[in-house]
């Protein structure tokens, strides 16, 4: 029992730490519960990464064998808890102005972040059907909930409509998709699911079914169309950790249920994953070239990540499934930098035009320089983390044989350059028409800092120093070997 | 730590500097980066001479396998499991390669002593740059070679966007993308050639000891070529070349097409090393193709006005004499190829500084704006004259070494087609008299065209500096060819012998 618990403790901290929060804001003042909410987060947080980054936490099963931990779903999960604390960072009240309005329900917004986190966790871990839904489930409803936050706001309640309808028809293909495999198999296990399944037109059409739920977590094409308007729509932080921890959850789910379920036909699997990365990629980069608002770039431009990120997935083994957890690693670093200036900005100023950013090098080099980072990383240049993330996703390709995926994917990564490269061009060669349209020097909290030194550091450290790779590759052949 | 890391490290360390000096301290910055670069030019000339004394104590025997001959070399494994190294290593052709960097970017910092917008920036790309193409010529492990290769080539679109003048947001674009297009096809084509080979390392030399099989090689061959000989000014994708190095600053110029457009022609050389049987399949056609570049390139020349673009478009004629020795090839020909890389990265970085110091005089690029500017600046005058001179390949200078054997290498060729591939790029040497002789007289004899270029000025002692380092370098590297070219010729050696494992090299 106790060894149960102790297996289940990053779940289950998690949910202690959303209802102690949601008790802080019950039972406190708002000047209080304000300042110590984020800090409760934070602080919990912290001790989590490190206790699951750091393998302390024990593998093995629990809840009569549904459940079960290894090496590699603890990278999964530290990948998560990394997500949600630069999330928490970026969402940190302001000192200044604790009458905001946007900031009111602080408490709420922290729990519900929480419980989606811990549905994501809970996905890594799944080992049966039933849990694998249900945890599905937990991640998405508060995830609707954060988009619909602001709920004065028209583009918020829009984002959240439409984020609620896209996500009932993945989920219910995706049960349907559950259904048809139990059907066919009489078992819930995951283990014995795939062992029983025998290729045929049904196994194809439950496969296909599945897919659909996965492809719409990770918004990859066809399944993207929710990405651009929810994206645009949601409060910045929440969009961040959409993009970002959302989309890791999707490819988690891949790993848990196609692979896991359907991974005895790898040739049916690795021409569907091909094929869709090779096509998410393409339309995630070329509607991006057309984007001026930062936000809906940033959904565009995290389609096409997905797209390469499914480069890796055609490739189940060591190298694929490396190449995948580190590039997650590397895009959620990145793509959270990305976010926090865009989030910075329109916060002081509510501007996220792309045109908005004109000769930010001059009045916030800082800023300027941490996004130029984050665009150059997102493209893949080196010494960023970006550059070898991308270098081994096209390796994992390459080692299949799938050598056309490659190059459709370095043909595509010149072709993202472009609209990273506009944001650069904005902040740093384009001459401001007046003085006036200049955004003017951005104050930085301690959070805000934070987050900016951390997330840039980690950009070139990740890409330069073996350790971050190597512990991923490590966890990837110990989970091989059954721990 | 060993010399090719301390090269490699210098400009980093200087770059760290530079963006941890307060604001307002542009002096320092200028004199960090030149004293850095100073390091270098000292270090680099070191690893020459020391280079030199290694061939004499160990005699010049030819290569009788394909074993890359490695010196000061320095490993260790660095990345996960694919097996990439830290693997650094430097032979005869990247030994002058180095010291050509490291010449032209010291003579660059001189160029741009004036500068007074964004300095800090300026300098911080400048020397990031520089870094990878440090790192590009002394890598041997593939992924840290195509790491530094990306990391000298992108920094060139901020260096031409916020410094260049013109149609610059346009010319960045392009420049960048064709080149990063060029660069897709690279990793392309080094992941292929890994798991091809299957070796269990990324170093140049493992994968040439493993061997690619034949049927990858004839597909990947163009492939690779392609993706190097876009940075190297191949026709037809050449395009970015004359654009971006006209609206670019003059230190960028002087940098982008005296050492950037080699890391192409550098690259093109490894391919041949790697894939040497795709290259005795494709050697015809890329030979068809580059006579085009040269004589295309010269004739384009002729009917420029705009002195950056009759310099640009020399470059890429010059450029693909480069190329055209490769692919054909033969000993002396390839041994040419190098010494044109040479040549030209001197005689461009000349021809651009000396573009950059008259334009900030005169104010206007247009040869026809010009005359009788010798008497004006006999320095600059005579600077130039000695460059033009070099270009056309007068004996003497640096680039008549370089051209002759290019061509003595190529009429070994022996069979029609070939030969009038030939004779078109020797025609290209008229031409190029046409342009350059007619440039030269233009805008420095007969009577001054405008009246207020009487005020001007000649050169000052900062900008005599790098004028000086180059004009030396090219005569002497002209009369003194024979250290150079034993450089070359021991380092070619083992790409030959890949070479002659399928198939005697045509004219042999």
């Amino acid at each position: 029992m106790m060894r149960e618990l102790i297996i289940l403790s990053p779940e289950l901290i998690l949910v202690l730490l959303a209802g102690g929060i949601l008790c802080l804001s019950l039972f406190t003042s708002r000047a209080i519960a304000q300042r110590f909410m984020p800090l409760l987060a934070v602080s919990g947080l912290v001790v989590l990464l490190f206790l699951v980054g750091g393998r302390w936490i024990p593998s093995g099963t629990a809840i009569g064998g549904s459940y079960s931990t290894h090496a590699l779903s603890q990278v999964f999960k530290t990948i998560f808890i990394l997500a949600d604390l630069l999330t928490v960072l970026l969402s940190w009240p302001r000192s200044d102005q604790p009458e905001d309005r946007s900031e009111e329900h602080l408490g709420e917004y922290l729990a519900l972040l929480h419980l989606s986190m811990a549905g994501m966790c809970l996905l890594a871990s799944a080992r049966d059907l039933v849990l694998l839904y249900v945890s599905l489930e937990l991640v998405t409803m508060p995830l609707i909930l954060l988009v619909a936050f602001r709920r004065q706001e028209l583009r918020s309640a829009e984002a959240a409509l439409k984020y609620v309808f896209f996500s009932a028809l993945a989920s219910g293909l995706l049960l349907y998709g559950l259904s048809l495999v139990y059907g066919l198999t009489g078992s819930m296990n995951i283990q014995q699911c795939a062992s029983r399944l025998t290729p045929g037109p049904l196994t194809t059409l439950a496969l296909a079914l599945c897919f659909a739920g996965v492809g719409f977590k990770m918004s990859a094409a066809p399944f993207h169309l929710w990405t651009p308007d929810t994206y645009e729509g949601a409060p910045i932080p929440v969009t961040a950790f959409i993009s970002v921890a959302s989309k890791a959850a999707g490819f988690v789910l891949f790993y848990q249920l196609i692979i896991g379920v359907f991974g005895a036909d790898p040739r049916l699997l690795e021409t569907l994953v091909a094929t869709l990365a090779a096509l998410t990629m393409t339309i995630g980069n070329l509607v991006a070239l057309f984007q001026t608002n930062l936000k809906r770039f940033l959904a565009y431009s995290s389609i096409a990540q997905a797209g390469y990120l499914m480069i890796g997935l055609v490739n189940p083994e060591l190298l694929g499934v490396t190449s995948v957890a580190f590039y997650l690693l590397v895009y959620v670093v990145s793509n959270i930098a990305a976010f926090t200036v865009v989030n910075l900005i329109a916060r002081e100023t509510g501007r996220e035009e792309m045109q908005d950013y004109v000769g930010l090098s001059q009045t916030n080099p800082f800023l300027a320089a941490v996004m130029m980072l984050a665009m150059f990383s997102l493209a893949g240049i080196p010494p960023l983390a970006g550059f070898l993330g991308k270098f081994y996703l096209f390796a994992a390709a390459a080692e299949k044989g799938l050598y056309w995926l490659v190059l459709v994917g370095a043909i595509n990564a010149t072709i993202s350059l472009f609209y990273y490269l506009l944001v650069i061009k904005w902040m740093y060669i384009v001459k401001p028409a007046t003085p006036e349209s200049l955004i003017d020097k951005v104050p930085l909290s301690l959070p805000g800092g934070v987050l900016l030194v951390s997330t840039s550091m980690a950009m070139v450290l990740i890409g330069l120093i073996p350790q971050f790779l190597h512990w991923i590759e490590e966890s990837v052949l110990l989970a091989r070997t059954g721990f | 730590m060993g010399l090719l890391s301390l090269i490699i490290l210098v400009p980093v360390v200087a770059l760290i500097v530079v963006l941890c000096l307060p604001a307002g301290k542009d002096h320092f910055i200028k004199w960090t980066a030149l004293l850095a670069m100073g390091v270098n030019v000292v270090l680099s000339t070191f690893l020459l001479v020391d280079y030199l004394g290694l061939l004499k104590t160990r005699g010049m025997a030819t290569a009788t396998d394909g074993s890359l001959r490695l010196d000061y070399v320095e490993r260790f494994p660095w990345l996960g499991q694919l097996g990439i190294e830290y693997y650094v290593g430097v032979d005869g052709i990247s030994v002058l390669m180095i010291f050509l960097t490291a010449v032209v970017i010291f003579c660059g910092v001189c160029a741009s002593w004036r500068h007074t917008h964004r300095v800090r920036e300026f300098f911080v790309f400048l020397l990031l740059l520089v870094t990878g193409v440090f790192g590009v010529f002394a890598a041997n492990d593939l992924f840290l070679f195509f790491l530094f290769y990306e990391v000298a080539v992108l920094p060139m679109y901020l260096l031409i966007g916020l410094w260049g003048t013109g149609p610059k947001e346009y010319s960045a674009m392009k420049l960048t993308l064709m080149l990063m297009g060029g660069s897709a096809l690279i990793v392309v084509g080094i992941l292929v050639m890994y798991f091809e080979s299957g070796s269990t390392s990324f170093a140049i030399s493992e994968i040439a000891r493993h061997g690619i099989p034949r049927s990858t090689q004839l597909w990947l061959f163009p492939l690779m070529f392609f993706g190097f000989g876009t940075l190297g000014g191949l026709w037809p994708f050449h395009t970015w070349s004359p654009d971006g190095h006209a609206s670019a600053p003059t230190a960028v110029s002087m940098l982008h097409a005296g050492v950037l457009m080699k890391l192409g022609g550098y690259g093109c050389l490894k391919t041949v090393y790697l894939m040497p049987e795709g290259a005795l399949f494709w050697s015809t056609f890329f030979l068809a193709l580059t006579t085009i570049n040269i004589f295309y390139g010269a004739l384009v020349a002729t009917q420029k006005t705009d002195l950056k673009y009759i310099t640009a478009y020399s470059s890429v004629s010059h450029c693909g004499l480069v190329l055209f020795g490769l692919a054909t090839l033969n000993p002396i020909a390839c041994q040419g190829a190098m010494v044109q890389m040479y040549a030209h990265g001197l005689m461009t970085a000349l021809f651009f500084a000396l573009v950059g110091m008259i334009y900030g005089r005169t104010h206007t690029r247009f040869v026809t704006e010009m005359g009788g500017l010798l008497k004006v600046m006999p320095f600059l005058g005579v600077a130039y004259f000695i460059g033009g001179l070099s270009g056309l390949g007068l004996p003497g200078l640096a680039g008549f070494v370089a051209e002759i054997q290019v061509f003595i290498g190529a009429f070994a060729l022996k069979t029609p087609w070939h030969r009038v591939m030939t004779v078109l790029a020797a025609a290209s040497v008229v031409i190029s008299a046409v342009y350059l002789l007619r440039a030269l007289t233009r805008m420095f004899y007969g009577p001054l065209a405008q009246a207020e270029h009487g005020r001007l000025n000649d050169a000052t002692f900062v900008e005599k500096v790098p004028l000086a380092i180059l004009v030396f370098l090219l005569a002497f590297s002209g009369i003194f060819p024979g250290w150079m070219i034993r450089m070359i010729e021991y380092s070619m050696s083992p790409v030959l012998a890949q070479l002659q494992q399928f198939r005697p090299p045509p004219g042999l």
